[in-house]
C-alpha cells in the first residue's frame, strides 16, 4: 500500500533539501548561467589585474600576457615557451627543476576545472562565443565542418603544440634564432585581441626588424584575420587549432571535473551532438565509454543541458555529481527557449 | 700605401704638437697654483659656503697625477668601454681616445662572447638576449670613465689606487663599496644588488685648481627587477640623496617599471638639485654614443629636459632592435663659495655632475601599425568573401528530378 503511494508522488515533492537544490541546479537556464559566469571571469581575465589581483604565471587559460597591467596572471604556454628556450645544458640542469615546478603549478590549476577552462574561463573562447551571438542575432547561419574535414584539420592543435615545444628547444640547443622566442604567443590572436580590451593596441603591429619577427607577426595578424571571420561562420573556430586545448588533454586524466556518459541511458537522439560548439560526434554515437571527454572537448556542458534522458550525461567533481541530464530540466530549458 | 702613411706621420705630427701646446702651460699651471686634493680625509674650511665643503660625504677619489686630467669629467659606465663605440668605428676608436690597447679587457671580453657562442650557434642574438636580460639583474659591473664623450671616454686608470663608491637604494639603505684595479688597465667595481627597485651608486670628489674649488659627483642609476615585479611601483621609483652636494636625478615615467626603455624619441627629463633643493640655470650637456650634442640650461623647478635624437640608420639586415646606445648627461653651475681645502685656498666653487643612460631604437623605426591593421583587415575581407562565394556555391536552386518513363 505505502509502495504504490510512495510512487505516485512526484520525487521532489518529497525531496531532502539537497534533493531539491539538485533539481533546481538541473533544471536552471543554464545557457544564461554560463553568459554570466564567462562574462564574470572575462572581467577576471581581462581587468583582474587593475584590481591587483596576482594569480602568477601557471594558468591553463589565456590570461595573455600582452595584456600588460590588466591580466590578472599569465598563461602558462608563454613562460614554457621561454624556459625551454634556455641553453640545452641549463635546461636539463638546475633550470629544469623551474621548468617542473611550472608544470606543477599548472596541473594543480588545471585538475581543478580540467577543460572547463576552455568553456567557461578562456576569454579568447568567451569572445567566440560573444561573436557567435552576435552572428544568430544578424540571422545569419553557422558553417559546419564535414567529417572528413573535421578529421583533418583535428591534427592542427598537436602540430602546434608540438612546434611551440621543439622550436624553444631548438633555440637551446642553438639551430632557431632567439628571434623566434615564443612562438606560438606570437601567433595566438589572443595578443592581438585580449590587450586590446584593456584599451592596449601595442601588438597590432608588423615588426620589420628581423625576417623571422617580420614572418611571425605578420603571420598572428592572420590569424587574428582568420580569427574574426572564422568565429563569425564557424562555433568556436579558434578552439579546434588550440595548443592549449591539445595540452589540457593529454593532462585530463586525473582531472577532478569530469564528463560522463551513461551509454544505458543514451537514445542516440543526437541533441548532444547539434548543440556541440566542436561538432564532437562521439558524443552522440559512443554508449560505450563513461568517460566520454574527447580532445577537441571543451567542457561548456551544453550537451548535458540538451539530453533529454535522466542521468544519461553528467558532469561530476571528484566523484560528485553537479550537473546531470534530466527530462524535466530539459523540457523545462526548452519550454523557455520556445517563449523567448 | 705611401700616400697614407705620410698622412699617418703627418697627423701624429700634428697631434704631437697640438698636445704639447696644450699641456704645457697646463702643467706650468698646475705647479704653480693648483693641486688635487686626495680627499680621503678633507680637511675644507670655506668661509662663506652655504653649503660647506665639509659636508661632502666621503669624498674620496684618490687618483694618481697622470694621466688623470682634473677638467675631464668622471662618470659611472654600466657599459664596458670597448662595448659602447660608434657604428664603424676603427679598432682604434674601440680602444678609447688616449690610444691604448686594453689587451686583458679586450681578451676577457672575447672570451666571454666565444663562451657564449659554444653554447649557442647563433650566439649574437643569444647574447644581446643575454645581455637584455642581465641589465635587470642584481649583479652589476660598473666601470670608472673619464671624459665627455661616451664612445671614447677610458676608463679611469687606476695606478694601484682605490676609488670609494656609495649605493643607495629607495629604501633608505646605503653601503659602501669601491672601484678597484682588475687587471685590465682601469677600475672596475662589482655590485651587488640586495632587492629589487632602483639604487644609485656615487663618486664624489674635490679638488682646487686655479682658485676655484671643483665638486664632482659621478652617479649611476642602477635597477635590479624582473618582469614579474611589475605591481611594485613603488619599486620604479628614483633613490635620491638629499645630501648630495649636486645631483643629478632622472626624471621617472609616470608609468615607469622595469622593462621600461628609453628609446630615441622618447624625452629624457633631469632633475639638477643641490642638497636636496632644485639649481636653477645651470648648464646640462648630453652627449650620445653617435656624437649628437646638446646643450640646454635648468628651469626654476631645476628641471632640464631632452629628446633623444634618432642616430642609427643601418641597412634592413644590419638591424638589431636591442642595440643600445649610451648618452653622458653633464651639468654643472658656479657659486661663489670660497674657502680653503688642504691648505689650497678657493674663490669661487664649481659644481659638476655626471650621469650615464642607455637608449635603444624607437619601436617607430621597426613596427608598422599600418601593416599590421592591413593584413587583419584584407585576411578579414577575402576570407569573409571566400565563404559567402562558398555558400553561394552550396546554394544550388531547385531541380525537379524528371523520370524518363522510357528508361523504367
Amino acid at each position: 500500500m505505502s509502495g504504490s503511494f510512495d510512487f505516485i508522488r512526484a520525487p521532489s515533492a518529497r525531496g531532502s533539501f539537497s534533493q531539491r537544490i539538485r533539481d533546481a541546479v538541473n533544471g536552471a537556464d543554464f545557457n544564461r548561467f554560463r553568459f554570466w559566469l564567462q562574462t564574470a571571469f572575462f572581467m577576471l581575465m581581462v581587468y583582474g589585474g587593475f584590481a591587483g589581483i596576482d594569480l602568477g604565471g601557471r594558468l591553463p587559460t589565456f590570461s595573455c600576457v600582452y595584456n600588460g597591467e590588466g591580466r590578472p596572471g599569465m598563461c602558462y604556454l608563454a613562460p614554457l615557451q621561454h624556459q625551454l628556450a634556455m641553453p640545452l645544458p641549463r635546461l636539463f640542469g638546475e633550470a629544469g627543476l623551474a621548468v617542473l615546478t611550472g608544470l606543477g603549478a599548472f596541473f594543480l590549476w588545471f585538475v581543478v576545472l580540467n577543460k572547463g577552462w576552455c568553456g567557461f574561463v578562456c576569454p579568447l573562447g568567451t569572445i567566440q562565443d560573444w561573436i557567435t551571438a552576435l552572428r544568430r542575432r544578424l540571422g545569419l547561419r553557422f558553417s559546419r565542418y564535414s567529417e572528413t574535414t573535421f578529421e583533418r584539420l583535428s591534427w592542427i592543435k598537436y602540430v602546434l603544440l608540438a612546434l611551440m615545444l621543439l622550436i624553444p628547444l631548438g633555440i637551446g640547443a642553438g639551430y632557431v634564432s632567439h628571434e623566434m622566442s615564443a612562438p606560438y604567443c606570437m601567433i595566438c590572436p589572443a595578443r592581438l585581441i585580449v590587450p586590446t580590451f584593456a584599451g592596449d593596441f601595442r601588438q597590432w603591429v608588423v615588426d620589420f626588424s628581423s625576417p623571422s619577427k617580420l614572418a611571425l607577426t605578420a603571420l598572428g595578424a592572420m590569424t587574428t584575420g582568420m580569427f574574426f571571420i572564422g568565429s563569425f561562420v564557424k562555433k568556436r573556430f579558434w578552439c579546434f587549432f588550440c595548443p592549449m586545448s591539445a595540452f589540457h588533454y593529454l593532462m585530463s586524466k586525473p582531472a577532478a571535473f569530469r564528463l560522463i556518459k551513461d551509454g544505458g541511458k543514451c537514445t542516440r537522439c543526437g541533441d548532444c551532438y547539434a548543440v556541440c560548439d566542436l561538432q564532437i560526434k562521439a558524443i552522440a554515437d559512443d554508449v560505450l565509454t563513461p568517460e566520454i571527454m574527447m580532445d577537441d572537448c571543451i567542457v561548456c556542458l551544453k550537451c548535458v543541458a540538451a539530453c533529454p534522458e535522466d542521468g544519461a550525461l553528467k558532469a561530476t567533481f571528484a566523484g560528485l555529481t553537479v550537473f546531470e541530464s534530466t527530462e524535466t530540466g530539459f523540457i523545462k530549458r526548452m519550454e523557455k527557449g520556445a517563449a523567448s | 700605401m705611401t700616400y697614407r702613411a705620410t698622412c699617418a706621420a703627418m697627423n701624429s705630427i700634428a697631434c704631437v704638437s697640438i698636445l704639447a701646446l696644450c699641456f704645457i702651460p697646463a702643467m706650468a699651471s698646475a705647479r704653480s697654483a693648483s693641486r688635487v686634493a686626495d680627499a680621503i680625509a678633507p680637511a675644507a674650511t670655506p668661509a662663506q659656503d652655504s653649503a660647506p665643503a665639509s659636508d661632502l660625504r666621503t669624498p674620496s677619489v684618490s687618483f694618481g697625477p697622470a694621466p688623470y686630467v682634473a677638467s675631464e669629467p668622471i662618470w659611472i659606465s654600466e657599459a664596458a668601454p670597448w662595448e659602447a663605440r660608434r657604428i664603424g668605428a676603427t679598432e682604434r676608436d674601440k680602444t678609447g681616445s688616449d690610444g691604448e690597447h686594453d689587451h686583458a679587457a679586450t681578451g676577457a671580453a672575447t672570451k666571454a662572447s666565444q663562451t657564449a657562442m659554444s653554447e649557442a650557434r647563433n650566439s649574437e642574438a643569444a647574447a644581446e638576449a643575454m645581455v637584455d636580460m642581465s641589465s635587470h639583474s642584481g649583479a652589476k659591473t660598473l666601470w670608472l670613465r673619464q671624459g665627455d664623450d661616451p664612445a671614447t671616454a677610458p676608463m679611469v686608470k687606476a695606478r694601484g689606487q682605490r676609488v670609494s663608491l656609495r649605493v643607495l637604494g629607495t629604501n633608505g639603505s646605503s653601503w659602501d663599496s669601491e672601484f678597484a684595479d682588475v687587471g685590465k688597465g682601469g677600475m672596475q667595481a662589482k655590485i651587488d644588488l640586495p632587492q629589487m627597485g632602483f639604487f644609485s651608486a656615487y663618486v664624489q670628489r674635490q679638488s682646487v685648481r686655479g682658485g676655484v674649488r671643483d665638486v664632482e659627483v659621478a652617479k649611476a642609476e642602477l635597477l635590479k627587477a624582473n618582469c614579474c615585479s611589475k605591481r611594485d611601483f613603488d619599486l620604479y621609483k628614483p633613490a635620491v640623496d638629499e645630501a648630495s652636494p649636486i645631483e643629478l636625478i632622472r626624471e621617472h615615467k609616470a608609468d615607469e617599471k622595469a622593462m621600461t626603455r628609453i628609446q630615441s624619441g622618447d624625452k629624457a627629463v633631469y632633475l639638477l638639485r643641490s642638497y636636496g633643493k632644485p639649481v636653477e640655470g645651470a648648464r646640462v650637456t648630453i652627449q650620445t654614443q653617435e656624437g649628437w650634442r646638446k646643450r640646454a640650461f635648468t628651469d626654476a623647478q631645476g628641471r632640464v629636459e631632452f629628446t633623444i635624437a634618432r642616430d642609427y640608420f643601418p641597412d634592413w639586415n644590419d638591424f638589431n632592435r636591442r642595440k643600445s646606445g649610451t648618452f653622458l648627461v653633464l651639468a654643472e653651475f658656479e657659486r661663489p663659495e670660497s674657502g680653503a681645502l688642504d691648505g689650497a685656498s678657493y674663490a669661487s666653487t664649481r659644481y659638476r655632475a655626471s650621469m650615464a643612460g642607455r637608449y635603444y631604437p624607437a619601436t617607430y623605426d621597426y613596427q608598422s601599425y599600418g601593416y599590421g591593421l592591413g593584413i587583419v583587415v584584407a585576411v578579414f575581407g577575402f576570407g569573409g568573401l571566400a565563404v559567402w562565394i562558398h555558400r553561394q556555391r552550396r546554394a544550388r536552386p531547385f531541380r525537379e528530378v524528371v523520370f524518363d518513363e522510357r528508361l523504367v
